[in-house]
């Protein structure tokens, strides 16, 4: 029951079918897809390869109506980290796969002309997309519609994803994006404009229909009276604005402060946003939460637009960290971010360093084809998008992210830039350590869903303390700068994550939302009820483990990463922040290699090199991976991520 | 297919379609559900498909409608809507 794999070659044109029955220790989704990776993708293919695979994947409880089903995950060997990256999205691309027939995609080859993937009713066929060629988002998703209907569920990339701007993202349903890592990068390497399936006419079953209403009925329960969800529902993660406050949350000026007044607080007031900007709230395929916004500007330079999904990180992005207090602009900027096919957090770190850089004089804006990127400038960060998802005069440079081209201008740029792995971080790290940590150690480079809890600045009842102490077994987790404790409750989240990727869950219906939401109790009785599977708790989440050391097996040998290569930027050291709730923090750099110390320690990995060992590896049924911790990347070219020069050191 | 009756509070989620399915063939799908989620309007609404296959749901319990059940956001914008034509008046 493990479901049907469409394979579709670009190069030969062929498309063949098979069970995933083979892969049914790796539960689904997620599990499956990367494990198809790391098994078909060497290490000398790159992902600009023809060979290397793009993935979309689907779980047991896509296209029911299970709360937070929605998602979609997506897999390949990613062009801006050179390790395994997953991506996930909401929308209805995960319902419409399965009831066109098909479980996952795998995609191969390269297509010598523009094309997509059409699938429906069990079949699937590869298109011309020259009608859609050098279309954005929007116009492509419009055509696409027009000519195969409005029940269709859309994958596709913009110009940017044409130009193999290295972080091009991929659109599902206009406005969902897999962001990060250069999905989007990948399907253009492939000529792949777009991947469509129409599930109209299909449909889905699970193993014990009585059983599994009887346990969404409740989880349904669980929502009532629910306070944390009562404002995710009525504002989206927007949300999040208030507690991000108080901890020092918001990156301002690029991190040059942790603070913002006032004044810039209340212009991103949820209540207030929402009263102006918004329409209603929207939901993905089966979901009850409803925490996607859609807005129209109703005033001011960007008037009329209208758009679903800009979330918190909108404000910190293009808000905060770039000191502009208009929220219009952020809505503008996420949706051109958003039909250009860039993923945003990319682009406001890329901004972010340019500005800091252009402040400090390091950059000129005759670098920066006459661009006076000084803080504020809507108008010029703006044109500075466009310019970088054309790949245009300084844009391709920029288009390559903040680690490589900062490389290209003054070594003394490399200093400023906040990345990870090759890949921009949006995460905080010096007011929330565990955030920070699950972010830092992510095997994607950055992201915060993949381990990083976010219960750090939340605010917990007796009852919620007491499931939180017996989930975590540490009492740190509402203690932001706590440094102990920390490995602890990332290694929990670690599992529950890539549970829910397995499964097509949606994080946000998980214990890492709120306490008491879906655990791995929860996944165990979805698995047994949609896919007649029975794994316990416990060995569900020694699968999860196992996925994760996957993950760090392909990195090692696919880009050589090591402990290294977890390692926070110098300046989260060296620079306190400056006001606010979070002032005076810096990284406290003992505290930070004992935390690091005991996170490898906790997960069975070497100390020194951050690797699994031939134990763990063994233990969690990878043994016939043992042979590859002698195999490390033999040219990983990553001068990007050598150390940086400090000012005044160097 | 019919005009849309916006309902208030919906989040285009679809859960209702599922659950019609799911109660007329025991799968989850779109095809075999008897209404239809879509935009009304700057809003979001709900209209029976044609031909007409709705059955109050028959079989599943005195006023039990299955959509109703699995609907959160406009559960009674959607009851109103349904009930309405239980009892053969206009849904509008």
């Amino acid at each position: 029951m493990m479901g049907t794999i469409l394979r579709v070659n670009l190069s030969t044109g062929l498309i063949t079918t098979e069970s995933a029955d083979l892969y049914r220790e790796w539960i689904g989704g997620l599990g499956v897809a990367e494990k198809i990776l790391y098994d078909e993708v060497k290490p000398w293919v790159t992902p600009y390869d023809p060979a290397n695979r793009l993935i979309v994947c689907t779980g047991a409880l896509s296209g029911t109506f299970c709360p937070g089903t929605g998602r979609i995950v997506t897999v390949t060997k990613s062009p801006v980290t050179m390790g395994i990256a997953s991506g996930n999205a909401g929308g209805s691309f995960g319902a419409n796969l399965r009831y066109a027939g098909f479980e996952y995609i795998v995609v191969e080859g390269r297509s010598a002309k523009p094309v997509y993937l059409y699938i429906k009713d069990g079949n699937a066929e590869i298109k011309s997309a020259y009608a859609i060629t050098g279309y954005t988002v929007d116009k492509a998703v419009d055509w696409l519609e027009e000519t195969h209907g409005t029940e269709i569920s859309t994958m596709c990339i913009g110009t940017a994803g044409e130009q193999v701007v290295r972080f091009a993202c991929v659109t599902v349903d206009r406005y969902r994006i897999i962001g990060k890592c250069g999905f989007g990068a990948v399907m253009g390497s492939k000529n792949l404009k777009a991947v469509v399936a129409d599930g109209s006419e299909g449909s889905v079953s699970v193993d014990d229909v009585m059983g599994f209403k009887r346990k969404v009925d409740e989880i349904y329960g669980r929502f009532d009276g629910n306070e944390a969800y009562k404002n995710l529902m009525s504002y989206g993660t927007l949300c999040c604005v208030p507690s991000k406050y108080r901890v020092g949350g918001f990156s301002y000026r690029h991190g040059q402060n942790l603070h913002i007044s006032e004044d810039m607080l209340d212009t991103y007031d949820p209540a207030m946003i929402c009263g102006k900007y918004t329409l209603r709230q929207t939901s993905c395929r089966g979901c009850l939460v409803g925490c996607q916004n859609r807005h129209r500007i109703p005033d001011g330079p960007y008037a009329g637009l209208e758009m679903e999904g800009a979330p918190f990180n909108s404000i910190l992005n293009f808000g905060t960290k770039l000191d502009i207090a208009d929220y219009g602009f952020c809505i503008q900027a996420t949706w051109l971010c958003n039909n250009l096919g860039m993923d945003m957090d990319v682009i406001a770190e890329i901004l972010g360093w340019v500005m800091e850089c252009y402040e400090k004089g390091l950059i000129t804006s005759d670098q920066l084809d006459g661009l006076e990127l000084h803080f504020g400038n809507q108008e010029a960060a703006l044109k500075l998008i466009e310019k970088i998802a054309g790949r245009d005069g300084v844009g391709s440079i920029l288009a390559e992210g903040v680690a490589r081209a900062s490389t290209v201008f003054s070594s003394k740029t490399s200093y400023y830039g906040i990345h990870v792995k090759g890949n921009e971080l949006f995460e905080l790290v010096r007011p929330l350590i565990g955030y920070g940590l699950g972010a830092l150690t992510s095997t994607r480079g950055g992201s915060h869903v993949l381990g990083s809890p976010v219960c750090e600045a939340g605010i917990f009842s007796e009852t919620e303390k007491e499931a939180a102490l017996r989930k975590f077994k540490v009492h740190t987790f509402n203690d932001p700068v706590a440094y102990e404790g920390k490995p602890e409750i990332v290694m929990y989240y670690e599992d529950i994550s890539r549970a829910c990727g397995c499964l097509g869950l949606c994080l946000m219906v998980s214990d890492w939302q709120q306490i008491q939401m879906m655990d791995m109790e929860d996944f165990s009785d979805f698995l047994r009820l949609a896919a007649g599977v029975e794994l316990t708790p416990e060995e569900f989440k020694v699968r999860m483990q196992a996925i994760l050391n996957l993950e760090k097996m392909f990195n090692y040998c696919h880009a050589g990463y090591t402990r290294k290569d977890d390692r926070p930027r110098e300046r989260l050291f060296r620079e306190p922040v400056r006001s606010g709730p979070a002032k005076g923090l810096a990284l406290d750099r003992e505290k930070w290699e004992k935390m690091m110390d005991h996170y490898y320690e906790i997960h069975g990995w070497d100390k020194e090199t951050g690797l699994p060992t031939a134990e763990t590896l063994a233990n969690c049924g990878l043994a016939e991976l043992i042979p590859d911790l002698g195999r490390p990347a033999q040219a990983p070219g990553r001068a990007y991520c050598q150390e940086e020069p400090v000012p005044g050191e160097d | 297919m019919p005009e849309k009756v916006k309902l208030d509070g919906c989040v285009n989620c679809r859960a209702c379609e599922m659950a019609c399915s799911l109660h007329h063939t025991g799968k989850f799908g779109y095809k075999y559900s008897s209404i239809s989620i879509g935009f009304a309007g700057d809003g979001v609404g709900v209209c029976f498909k044609e031909p007409f296959t709705c059955d109050t749901c028959e079989g599943e319990g005195e006023n039990n409608f299955q959509c109703v059940k699995y609907c959160y956001r406009a559960k009674d914008a959607l009851r109103i809507f349904i009930a309405a034509q239980g009892r053969g008046e206009s849904a509008v």
